[in-house]
């Protein structure tokens, strides 16, 4: 493939991404006004879009498929087929197989053949049942002839063929011959017949010297190439007859694809589009393709690969796609600045003694210096910084999906869109989010008429709310459904044995529950939520983030769930602790409270317990812990620490102040040690390690447990 | 590290002292050379790489090659020295820092003695030499870094068995 021709290939999909969004957005909403004209247009619109540079960038098969698209959307737009539900579902479909083309074009999956053509066939049969039989077109055939049916076995592998007939341009069709070949292919295969007799320029212009595409033939067969030329075999000698094996990559000789794409477009002057210029076929030497080189299916790995590496390079030209490591990196370096410009400030403070009016001097140049890193380290932030819309995007369709199965009426609502964060942390919370949401909708949102019975209004609603809020970005899923049943979750935890029997819970504690493995109270299991890995996914994922989940509930009106999570994954607010000459960094978002370690503090009969406020918490030495020689501080600081309900308290010697630290993760040297999440350093140099907090809690829940048994 | 033969004759490398005998790491991997500064012991690490050091603003693992090779530890003098390697680990590039008990200098070997470690008559792992070699009349050990460092997981369960 031609660099010029892959140039344009990945500008196209970078143009038909954007396309994707736009029409699976246009589509829900359609659902909700279907009479909507303006939406209808700018659908086809977009698919026509795609359509035309997918034949103008080699992408055949795309361009092939899409076509049966648009034209079920033509017969939308003209009013001879009616937008249905079901027909809205088809083409939601439609719209998951055009992201397959593109993932497979990107070389990030491969194309499922028979999804693509499964879905191709049903949209072409809903334009059967609703629309108008293929418009008669004054030509020797029709433009378009209805697809032939031979039965495919499924579970074969099916080719696709595209055959293409280019006469010569005093050549006279005589009706039987083609009637011959179309019933070859017929036998063989599903068949459809696109004429190009309209891309003839008139009589009197054509080229002696050249042949003109008269007909192509989409051949989908579970025969091979030679079967398919072998229905050809009369037109062979007199033609130039090409046989092109669509692989399932969307790949094809750029060449015969630009053909395609300037014939297939003109078509439209046959169905009543206005004309539009096709200069690639009136300059016959560019567009028609070597008669020796008849295409076959390229490999794919080789092809795939070369597209890849492509794309990195060519997507600069819209838009800077960076690397995230090179990111990470930047930010890393940025760190290692603010380090370093702590310690020269302790030199400057040192040189006060010595020489004052050098020590003013280097005060000014260090603040102006100091101004200028924050704003690099802001700048360097906000570069990773993405609105965390996209991250919800998924949801939109999740719901309506749902609702077209169970029969739930629910409306998303989405505020704050534009609130950014951290990129990974939008790629990452996209997950946690289809549970929470998918929570929502199975335990929460009620079907129409029991809300109306309730008095609520049948259309349940979801609300999405991001906003940032000290250093955090916090995001509230609210619903109006029905809250959560504290009775019931606390009966189902005795019956799993997740809560002892006799223990009286707080309201706060019960509904802590909803995040413990294994629960579930749903009374049925439905496909989309209430296999009990629920919750407890949802809050390991965000914990995992650094950020925490809280559940508020009220019986009948709804719940509403916060996630808070930090902007940032390389940097943290830390409480400095130290023990004997070591240390440490505990994040500060993990930190309750801290309280001396005084004898009555601990627990009676157990030194592993604290009791404060009557309540048990266990305890860690880290100077025992972490192997600290010496003695311990006459008084001991218990630093209570929480990853949602899970506290434990954690032993040093003082408390140093807070410490906001660049995350420096440890190497592969280290990825063993259990304790520490990262090191970072402090303004002396100094080297600190800074803990897991979530370790630490599953370490001493490991040591509670054992007390227990034994 | 892959340089045999000729290549290992001319290539350039940094003589270290260990123990009392002479070590060569390959001069191209080698970022800088230290004063022994802070370091801060990472608890419950393999006891070969239980440091970590600040290098220009960077956090960075320090190794004790002494404990790597079974010789016993020691204080640091004022021929202690720490050098900065970038080597490649698991196929990750990563900075690290070896402790050396003195630096000599950047040259070359006099003469290629073997590139096939006898496995026994060393004390160490012959898989952590690449090559035997002179310098000065004296026998140098070119180490072999990446592997050095490959198996340091393993070193941590030899030392709990």
């Amino acid at each position: 493939m031609s660099d010029d021709h892959q140039e344009m290939r990945l500008v196209f999909l970078e143009e038909m991404s954007e396309l994707v969004q736009d029409i699976e957005g246009d589509l829900l909403q359609l659902e909700d006004s279907p009479s909507s004209r303006g939406l209808v247009d700018r659908l086809f619109r977009n698919l026509h879009t795609i359509k035309g540079g997918a034949g103008m960038t080699g992408m055949e098969q795309l361009s092939h498929y899409t076509h049966a698209v648009e034209n079920t959307l033509d017969e939308v737009r003209k009013g001879r087929l009616a937008l249905s539900s079901d027909l809205v579902s088809l083409l939601l479909e439609a719209l998951d197989c055009l992201k397959g083309f593109m993932a497979a074009a990107l070389g990030e999956g491969i194309l499922d053949g028979h999804a693509v053509e499964g879905s191709r066939r049903k949209i072409m049969a809903a334009m059967g049942e609703g629309g108008t039989p293929d418009p008669v077109v004054p030509t020797l055939l029709p433009a378009r002839e209805p697809v032939r049916d031979k039965p495919l076995r499924s579970g074969s592998a099916l080719n696709t063929f595209i055959i293409q007939v280019h006469a010569q341009p005093d050549f006279i069709p005589v009706p039987s011959e083609l009637d011959a070949r179309v019933a070859a292919l017929t036998a063989i295969g599903q068949l459809e017949i696109v004429s190009h007799d309209h891309s003839l320029p008139p009589e009197g212009r054509r080229d002696l010297e050249h042949f003109y595409l008269w007909r192509s033939f989409h051949l989908v067969t579970e025969a091979d190439e030679t079967v398919v030329r072998a229905a050809m075999a009369g037109w062979l000698e007199q033609h130039r007859v090409d046989v092109v094996h669509i692989t399932m990559l969307p790949e094809a000789p750029p060449d015969q694809a630009k053909i395609d794409a300037a014939v297939d477009g003109s078509t439209h002057d046959v169905l009543g589009e206005p004309a539009r210029p096709t200069p690639a076929l009136v300059s016959p030497t560019a567009s028609l393709p070597d008669t020796e080189a008849t295409p076959t299916a390229l490999p794919l790995a080789g092809v795939a690969g070369a597209d890849k590496a492509g794309i990195q390079s060519i997507q600069k030209l819209a838009s800077i796609r960076v690397d995230l490591s090179k990111l990470d990196k930047l930010v890393n370096l940025v760190g290692e600045l603010v380090t370093t410009e702590a310690r020269l400030d302790s030199f400057q403070t040192s040189l006060q003694t010595r020489d004052t009016e050098m020590a003013e001097a280097l005060l000014g140049v260090l603040d102006d210096n100091s101004r200028t890193l924050r704003e690099l380290q802001d700048q360097a932030m906000t570069i990773r910084m993405v609105p965390i819309g996209g991250a919800f995007d998924p949801l939109q369709r999740l719901i309506r999906d749902y609702c077209q199965d169970t029969g739930k009426r629910v409306r998303l609502t989405i505020v704050g869109r534009e609130t950014e964060v951290d990129k990974k942390i939008a790629e990452q919370i996209s997950g946690p989010f289809k549970h929470l949401i998918r929570n929502a909708l199975d335990h929460g949102i009620e079907l129409p008429d029991e809300r109306q019975a309730k008095g609520k209004s049948p259309e349940g609603t979801i609300a999405l709310f991001a906003y940032h809020q000290a250093g955090l970005i916090v995001i509230e899923v609210r619903d109006d459904g029905r809250g959560v049943d504290i009775e019931r979750v606390i009966q189902t935890a005795r019956q799993k044995n997740i809560i002892d029997g006799s223990k009286e819970l707080t309201a706060r504690e019960a509904l802590e529950l909803i995040f413990a493995p294994a629960l579930s109270t749903a009374q049925t299991l439905t496909e989309v939520s209430g296999r009990g890995v629920g919750m407890d996914v949802v809050k390991r994922d965000i914990e995992a983030l650094r950020g925490s989940v809280d559940i508020a509930t009220q019986p009948g009106h709804g719940t509403t769930i916060t996630v808070r999570i930090p902007l940032t994954l390389s940097i943290v607010d830390g409480l400095l602790v130290g023990i004997g000459e070591s240390s440490y960094i505990i994040p500060l978002s993990t930190v309750e409270e801290c309280v001396e370690l005084l004898p009555g503090t601990i627990a009676e009969n157990s030194s592993n317990f604290l009791d404060i406020r009557s309540e048990l918490i266990p305890f860690l030495r880290l100077r025992s812990l972490f192997g600290i020689a010496g003695q311990p501080a006459p008084v001991e600081k218990v630093v209570i620490v929480s990853t949602g309900d899970r506290r434990i308290g954690l032993v040093v010697d003082q408390l140093l102040g807070d410490h906001q630290a660049v995350i420096n993760p440890l190497s592969r040297l280290h990825r063993d040690v259990q304790s520490f999440s990262g090191a970072t350093i402090l303004g002396d140099g100094s080297v600190v390690l800074i803990l897991d907090v979530l370790r630490l809690i599953e370490f001493g829940r490991g040591r509670e447990e054992r007390l227990r048994a034994s | 590290m892959d340089i045999m033969g000729s290549d290992m004759q001319t290539a350039r490398i940094l003589t270290v002292g260990l123990g009392g005998e002479v070590f060569a790491i390959p001069a191209g991997i080698v970022r800088e050379i230290l004063d022994v500064g802070r370091v801060t012991r990472v608890p419950t690490a393999p006891a070969f790489v239980c440091n970590l050091i600040n290098v220009r603003g960077r956090v960075v693992p320090l190794a004790n090659l002494r404990l790597r090779f079974g010789m016993p530890a020691v204080e640091p003098t004022m021929d202690t020295r720490t050098v900065v390697l970038e080597i490649d680990l698991e196929g990750e590039p990563t900075t690290v820092a070896v402790l050396a008990d003195k630096v000599y200098e950047v040259t070359q070997l006099d003469e290629v003695v073997s590139t096939d470690v006898p496995r026994i008559g060393t004390r160490w792992r012959p898989e952590f030499v690449a090559a035997i070699g002179r310098r000065n009349g004296q026998f140098v050990m070119v180490l072999d870094i990446d592997e050095v460092f490959a198996a340091a997981g393993e070193v941590h369960l030899m030392e709990e068995s």
